[in-house]
């Protein structure tokens, strides 16, 4: 998708990895910057915990 | 509420409130869309910057105060659910804002090919923001909204428009 865009890009599948992205230069940069960020799916957004909660059903 | 253990885990894959919570100590701009980002944006970010400046019992009055404290520092989140999140990234005309100032986009792989527009224009005019895509490929928040990633379909559309291939 970067290269389709002719922008940087990065993949991001740990915290170890967004560690070592350095924002200054990537907000620093003319153009556009895509970072690729693989979350863990398991994790449920906070309101639809909220949704599955006792009496909000 | 935020959650210390999962905003600070270190397992792979990061967890979406470590990324939240190390997006928001950067100084810059902030925008959302898309249904899932969007609500962990809003969630975490705006609760890190109540966390920030430590008034989680402030009154309303106080905490008008803590957004526009927040604002002047240079910190500004929106969330536009299924609207153009790179425009409203960027600062407007009137704004307090520099024309400088840091923009960060906050976007889901649902919404990969209105994402893909943005960034083309963004890389036509030369103008800064970086997008972050939060990948949970097939989690569809709702059914019919997103059922699958549009991922590979953005991938496939870019790569034919590169090489000047008619899409079909």
């Amino acid at each position: 998708m970067a290269l389709s865009c002719a922008s940087p890009g990065h993949v991001i599948d740990s915290p170890a990895d967004l560690d070592e992205l350095d924002f200054d230069e990537i907000l620093a940069r003319k153009g556009p910057t895509m970072l690729d960020v693989r979350i863990d799916r398991e994790e449920v957004p906070p309101m639809f915990q909220a949704a599955q909660s006792p009496g909000l059903a | 509420m935020l959650c210390a253990s999962e905003s600070t885990s270190p397992t792979t894959p990061i967890k979406p409130q470590r990324l939240m919570l190390e997006l928001q100590a950067l100084e810059h701009t902030l925008s959302g869309r898309c249904r899932q980002q969007h609500d962990w944006a809003v969630h975490y970010c705006s609760a890190a910057i109540a966390a920030r400046h430590d008034r989680w019992t402030a009154s309303p009055t106080r905490r008008r105060s803590m957004h526009a404290r927040a604002t002047r520092a240079g910190f500004r989140v929106t969330m536009d659910s299924r609207r153009w999140a790179g425009p409203s990234a960027r600062p407007w005309r009137g704004a307090r804002q520099p024309e400088t100032a840091r923009s960060l986009c906050i976007t889901g792989d649902g919404s990969t090919c209105m994402s893909g527009q943005e960034i083309h224009a963004f890389a036509r005019g030369g103008r800064s923001c970086a997008f972050v895509f939060v990948r949970a490929s097939t989690t569809a928040p709702t059914a019919g909204h997103c059922t699958a990633s549009a991922w590979p379909v953005a991938e496939q559309i870019g790569f034919e428009l590169c090489a000047g291939r008619p899409i079909g």
